[in-house]
């Protein structure tokens, strides 16, 4: 008997042990300069950060021999912290919390040192720009496998920022193992949202507070469920497109793959009527309309439109211009004509998004198509509408793909998708975007574990900055999914 | 004299039935739990272990993957699995004595025949069984009631924790444990309330655990998250298997004063005649459907292609995913060209599963493609197959992405998978060896990613080759005509499908290279030359040998005065006009 006990507790005193190794505690001495600043992952040097962001704890970015690391974090008036490591740093969270609180709109210097052997070495220190805008607490984000034509595990999460709590809002091995997509919210509002289910359960789910309503979006008068939406400011219509959406695979290594629209339209949906509203919906065969957006004042509906041609044969000729469109949020109607904002030249724009104080429009340019998730040539865009000129946003940009982006509620930061990390899953960054829309340094979702993005088998999808924690539960959602009653949407 | 008379029994029918499980999982087995292996991925890192803890069942399930490395072993499943299987009959039969009943090894051993009936996928369900026992051993060493009872709440909540489902299980023995060793009166009443305290403890801990910590569903909360897939469902031995122990356990302490006519002597002969029975069975009666299919997959990733053609030689093909593999070492070992027809051909699906979805036929889609250059493809197949399996992983076709990253010269996205592999002892050294080739200059130094990005397609085109796949190979062809293992593929399809034509089109283009013609090839010449374009001058650019061209016309000439395809089969069977003449129709 006493035996077996011991066994148990010798079990339960080894995991504790495990779980609380770290760190070796040791300050450098003897050292010698670097002279260049250190390679770490996450790139956490020279970013701008909100006060309120979890510590950005990394790993260094080659560290096969280092047998020790030191940081010293050093803000104004003496203020400062440590954080002890072996390959990476896990830094204390009241001690990041109480540095960044000090520092609010100035700047911190990082000082690394690492140990190989007994000899520390001292890297050049480098910044981080502390802004005193805060960013919005919570992030909502699909995670899913960047596969091709095969999803398994899929999930929606809300990732509380100023901590590294992560819940899921729903996970699709509750609901059938079906296709969770295409979350939006309200004006960074985490109570009022939808996103769609497919195949199982499928529908488009609207949120509110804590009730959830399931919609069979489908109309004889419309080309699919609703897609791609996005919510007007008052609440009470979603914009979205209706697609078919196909894919196609590429043979050369250049390319991998292709998403695109043999049709679609741009249609309005009524959240209070369950209806489309004819008159607010562009549809039309000789273009492809997609991707739509209200502005933040509820006056106008941005969208991308390009003319229609012979799919799949002139996938690679698409080329969508942003263009928006008078809405008359009272009658529930646009009014033509529409204006082009960008013009498709040669290339293809897409994802307009337009910031809180409606001053920008932040888009997405590729190559050719309106979904360019698998673009490498793929960049973010950025239109100042009070002068239609374009800003500068080479900082943000990477070689790879940069595509869905989404803005703060202060319009001061952004977060966005971008594989820049490997070119193969997608990782979000935030991005701090000042008054005159010039963006910082991105800088990536810290995490707890430094080394969390190196075994992470997921692609972050639709990354959405809201004020809080959502109040609906996965299981109040996954109740309405296996037992909720179906609205049909009507069109009128 | 009569314990160790006992012992002596008993000890050896256990030792008898390990030996028969190692046996019959040697041969029925093994190369089921070889391809099984691909399917889990153990990691050896501190993260890993601290996300595997966390979760229902966890801990259970990391010790699972961490033995299931030993799948790959020649000997491994066999040894693992006979260990497992004695280990728990060994502790049933101690659990049943303890309970008070005299049975016969033989009963406890009984229930480890389920999974021989219901072949199981992974050693996970046999490992919380294990759990189990242990979990009850612990819990009847206490032997104050009032104390066990507590430790008993504990070790249901731990096993939840650690183990689920073990601790329905548990729970089951424990109430069972308590109502065989009480007594009347006031006693049983007590062993009666813990009983049901323990069932109501097992069920209730799940939804608990909902509330709680775990956000999953409700029958993730009861079977952890492994054993619960709408894709790969329990196999029916794992509900029978759990049932199994608490019933015979309570027909063992109810039947416990019986006494058994016969001699002991006659018993002990009956015990092990029965065991050696039940073993024979299994070993003869149970084999694998899907045998060969899963040894030619093994021989596959060892590279092993002659083995493949020399098994299908002497065994025949019995099922399309050999023949898929089969065609594959044909190719491997060069001999597409030339003995293609020496095995059943099907068509298309017999060089490469048609849209492939299962765990099997993805892989083979991905080694098809590989192999004839289509690297894209052998990449996206690779991935839905990694995405396809239950655990999200799929070492085998991480190690195929490594290799077309590094093809494609996306280093970043290979090193990713390499560290992932890395992590792992049983791929760390092939990862290790990989990441010297995320130098650039390296990679393109090496022979074999040299090769592979040679025949590089170089016209983009949407063909997918599980769909289409000649018109996949035609692409690949017309961008590199020396691509012989598509050639061939190519090839092998039109001969099959008896399509004379166009396999004239790819001779002639493989004429002007100045390419050989294997005598496969040739006969299929002489036969295009004398049924479908009479043109003696092109008949001879192609120099066909004398005698094939002279064995053709006698095959002309006896297939013209009516000879019966059985009397043609002895002389001409082995050649392709005989195919193209009897088997099937054009």
């Amino acid at each position: 008997m006493y035996w077996n006990l011991v066994l148990y507790s010798l079990l339960c005193f080894g995991m504790f042990c495990l779980g609380s190794c770290s760190g070796t505690g040791e300050r450098p001495e003897n050292s010698v300069e670097a002279g260049v600043p250190p390679e770490i992952f996450p790139d956490y040097r020279e970013v701008t950060i909100p006060p309120n962001i979890a510590s950005l704890n990394f790993r260094l970015a080659s560290a096969d021999s280092v047998e020790a690391c030191y940081a010293l974090f050093s803000g104004k008036e003496g203020s400062s912290m440590e954080a002890f490591g072996k390959r990476s740093l896990q830094i204390d969270e009241k001690a990041w919390r109480k540095l960044l609180a000090e520092n609010a709109g100035q700047t911190v210097q990082v000082s690394l040192a690492t140990r190989v052997g007994s000899q520390w070495t001292v890297w050049d220190a480098f910044p981080l720009f502390v802004r005193e805008e805060p960013i919005d607490s919570h992030l909502v984000y699909r995670l899913i496998e960047p596969g091709y034509e095969k999803w398994h595990i899929v999930g929606l999460y809300v990732r509380d920022l100023t901590t590294f709590e992560e819940t899921p809002l729903i996970r699709n091995d509750m609901t059938g193992y079906n296709c969770i997509n295409c979350h939006s919210f309200c004006q960074n509002d985490p109570e009022q949202m939808l996103f769609h289910m497919r195949a199982a359960h499928g529908g488009t789910y609207i949120v509110h507070q804590k009730q959830v309503e399931k919609l069979d979006t489908k109309t004889p008068q419309t080309l699919s469920h609703l897609t791609y939406p996005a919510w007007h400011p008052s609440g009470r219509y979603v914009v979205a497109s209706v697609n078919d959406i196909r894919q196609i695979f590429h043979a050369v290594k250049e390319k991998k793959m292709e998403v695109f629209d043999t049709a679609s339209d741009v249609v309005v949906y009524d959240v209070q009527k369950h209806a489309i509203l004819s008159k607010a919906s562009i549809q039309s065969e000789d273009a492809f309309e997609t991707f739509p957006a209200f502005s933040p004042d509820g006056k106008w509906l941005y969208y991308c439109v390009a003319p229609a041609r012979k799919m799949p044969e002139e996938y690679d000729q698409v080329r969508y211009s942003l263009c928006r469109v008078a809405f008359d949020a009272e009658k529930g109607e646009i009014r033509l004509p529409a204006d082009t904002l960008v013009r498709a030249d040669s290339l293809s724009y897409t994802f307009p998004r337009i910031s809180p104080d409606g001053r920008f429009l932040f888009y997405t340019e590729t190559a050719y198509g309106q979904f360019p998730i698998w673009h490498t040539d793929a960049e973010l865009r950025m239109l100042d509408l009070t002068t239609l000129q374009p800003v500068d946003m080479s900082p943000l940009n990477s070689p790879d793909t940069e595509s869905y982006h989404s803005w703060g509620s202060n319009g001061r930061y952004v977060v966005f998708s971008s594989r820049r990390d490997n070119g193969l899953y997608t990782l979000p960054y935030l991005c701090y975007i000042a008054e005159d829309g010039r963006p910082a340094k991105p800088f990536l979702l810290p995490q707890e574990d430094p080394e969390y993005y190196d075994f992470l088998l997921y692609s972050y999808n639709i990354p959405e900055l809201v004020t809080g924690c959502p109040s609906v539960g996965p299981y109040e959602i996954q109740q309405v999914a296996l037992n909720g009653e179906t609205q049909r949407v009507t069109y009128r | 004299m009569k314990k160790i008379q006992t012992v002596w029994k008993d000890g050896g029918l256990l030792v008898l039935f390990m030996l028969g499980c190692f046996l019959f999982i040697s041969l029925n087995f093994t190369y089921w739990f070889h391809f099984m292996e691909q399917y889990m991925l153990f990691w050896d890192t501190k993260a890993y272990w601290s996300e595997r803890i966390v979760e229902i069942g966890g801990l259970n399930e990391y010790l699972s993957e961490f033995l299931t490395q030993g799948f790959s072993y020649a000997g491994g499943p066999a040894w693992i699995v006979a260990l497992l299987s004695g280990g728990i009959s060994f502790l049933f039969y101690g659990y049943m004595r303890a309970c008070g009943a005299r049975p016969s090894m033989l009963v406890a051993i009984l229930p480890m025949f389920l999974p021989w009936l219901f072949p199981i996928e992974n050693i996970t369900p046999l490992l919380a069984v294990l759990w189990a026992f242990a979990g009850i051993h612990v819990y009847r060493c206490v032997r104050l009631p009032y104390l066990r009872y507590g430790a008993g709440v504990v070790i249901v909540a731990l096993l939840y924790w650690w183990a689920a489902p073990a601790h329905l299980l548990v729970a089951m023995l424990m109430a069972v444990y308590e109502l065989c060793i009480s007594a009347a009166g006031n006693q049983r009443r007590n062993a009666w309330v813990a009983s049901l305290l323990f069932l109501a403890w097992a069920v209730l801990l799940p939804f608990v655990g909902m509330r709680l910590f775990w956000v999953v569903p409700v029958r993730e909360a009861f079977l952890s998250r492994y054993l619960y897939h709408p894709e790969y469902p329990l196999p029916s031995s794992f509900w029978f298997l759990w049932f199994s122990f608490p019933v015979l356990a309570v027909l063992a302490y109810r039947f416990r004063k019986v006494v058994w006519p016969g001699k002991a002597s006659v018993r002990f002969v009956l015990a092990y005649g029965l065991l050696v029975l039940g073993i024979a069975w299994g070993i003869f009666m149970r084999k694998n459907p899907m045998e060969q299919a899963y040894r030619y997959d093994y021989y596959a990733r060892q590279g092993a292609w002659d083995r493949i053609v020399e098994h299908a030689r002497q065994k025949g093909v019995a099922d399309q995913d050999a023949l898929v593999y089969l065609n594959l070492a044909l190719s491997y070992t060069g001999q597409l060209d030339k003995s293609v027809f020496d095995f059943p051909q099907i068509g298309e699906a017999g060089f490469i599963p048609h849209e492939p979805r299962t765990r099997l036929g993805l892989i083979e889609a991905s080694e098809v493609c590989w192999r004839i250059g289509q690297v894209n493809a052998a990449q996206r197949f690779a991935f839905v197959g990694v995405l396809s399996s239950q655990r999200r992983v799929q070492p085998r076709l991480m190690q195929r992405l490594v290799d077309t990253y590094l093809v494609n010269g996306e280093y970043r996205a290979a090193e990713k998978y390499i560290k992932l592999l890395e992590a792992s002892p049983r791929y760390r050294s092939w990862a290790e060896g990989r990441r010297a080739l995320l130098d650039p200059r390296v990679c393109g130094a090496t022979d074999w990613v040299a090769e592979k990005r040679r025949l590089l397609s170089v016209t983009d085109n949407p063909i997918d080759p599980t769909q289409v796949f000649p018109s996949a190979l035609a692409f690949l062809l017309d961008d590199h005509p020396e691509n012989r293992p598509a050639f061939d593929y190519g090839m092998a399809y039109l001969l099959v499908h008896k399509q004379l034509p166009p396999f004239m089109h790819y001779m002639e283009l493989e004429l002007k290279r100045g390419g050989s013609f294997p005598d496969l090839y040739q006969e299929a010449i002489c036969l295009y030359y004398a049924t479908v374009e009479q043109n003696p001058e092109a008949f001879r650019r192609y120099a066909v040998r004398p005698e094939i061209s002279r064995r053709f016309s006698q095959f002309v000439q006896a297939l013209s005065k009516g000879t019966p395809a059985s009397l043609l089969e002895k002389t001409y069977g082995d050649t392709y006009y005989f195919y193209y003449y009897t088997k099937g129709k054009r």
